[in-house]
């Protein structure tokens, strides 16, 4: 079991075109899997394009019955091809200090990713 | 040996969360996105011009002989409901190298109907539905190892 580097890539619909299904699947698996922590991963449907995460019930946006219901669950990094790759906003840190919160999860993201491909 | 990309048989399904059953004797297992599409045509248009998806409502339903399990599945029971499918070849190890599992979060059962003939084997349904915590993410997962 790999450490975790992200806790979440957002992938837009038009991922890997022109790839089968299965091409496709071995390209998230190798890209991702080892940075989302080497263990089970899970790929839905959400928005506009899939969100692939390691936990059964990750979900994009802070859930209806969040103080947070509507904003995006993660902060979020754009690889250069429309991939994105996310770290969670901390759950219980006070809205006042959101801004706070998600410039230390950038931050947090930055220090540890390495994206294969992804502009230098 | 390779994935064959073709699936033969189920090979479990059990729920977990707040209802936990493992079914046997599973005869099918159907699952659906129940995706909708509304359409627009307008002036002389004879066809529709736009179709956009605008909603969906995932739905696994399993048949299976284990009148007890379905009998235990309560309508407005809430759980996670998991269904792996075997490879043709029984391939282990998920999707990209064989069996295919998906996960519905967040489901609950909303009916179990069973039925028994004279001289035949019972059998029943039971229908889960699901919901999205957050109105975006579809609760119907696939994943793998």
């Amino acid at each position: 079991m790999a450490d975790r580097m992200i806790d979440a890539v957002f992938l837009p619909r038009g991922y890997g075109a022109g790839l089968t299904a299965d091409a496709k699947l071995a390209r998230i698996k190798a890209d991702f899997h080892n940075m989302l922590g080497g263990g089970r991963i899970y790929i839905r449907q959400a928005g506009d394009g899939f969100l692939v995460a390691p936990e059964e019930a990750d979900t994009l946006q802070f859930p209806k019955d969040h103080v947070r219901a509507g904003s995006d669950r993660y902060t979020w990094q754009d690889r250069g091809d429309g991939v994105r790759v996310g770290v969670l906003v901390p759950e219980d840190a006070p809205i006042e200090a959101e801004t706070g919160a998600t410039m230390a999860a950038v931050e947090k993201l930055r220090a540890r990713l390495t994206v294969p491909g992804a502009p230098q | 040996m390779a994935a064959t990309k073709r699936h033969f048989n189920v090979k479990s399904v059990v729920t977990s969360g707040g209802l936990a059953v493992t079914f046997t004797g599973v005869t099918q297992a159907s699952i659906d996105m129940k995706g909708n599409l509304v359409m627009f045509s307008g002036d002389g248009d004879r066809f529709p011009t736009t179709k956009v998806n605008d909603f969906a409502d995932p739905t696994i339903t399993i048949q299976s002989a284990d009148l007890t399990a379905i009998r235990s599945c309560l309508p407005g029971s809430a759980c996670t409901l998991t269904v792996t499918i075997y490879d043709a070849k029984n391939v282990a190890g998920g999707v990209g190298s064989g069996e295919l599992t998906v996960v519905l979060s967040n489901a609950i059962v909303s009916n179990n109907p069973i039925t028994q003939q004279h001289r035949q084997f019972g059998s029943g349904s039971v229908e889960f539905q699901s919901w999205s915590s957050d109105g975006v993410t579809s609760p119907l997962a696939t994943t793998f190892a």
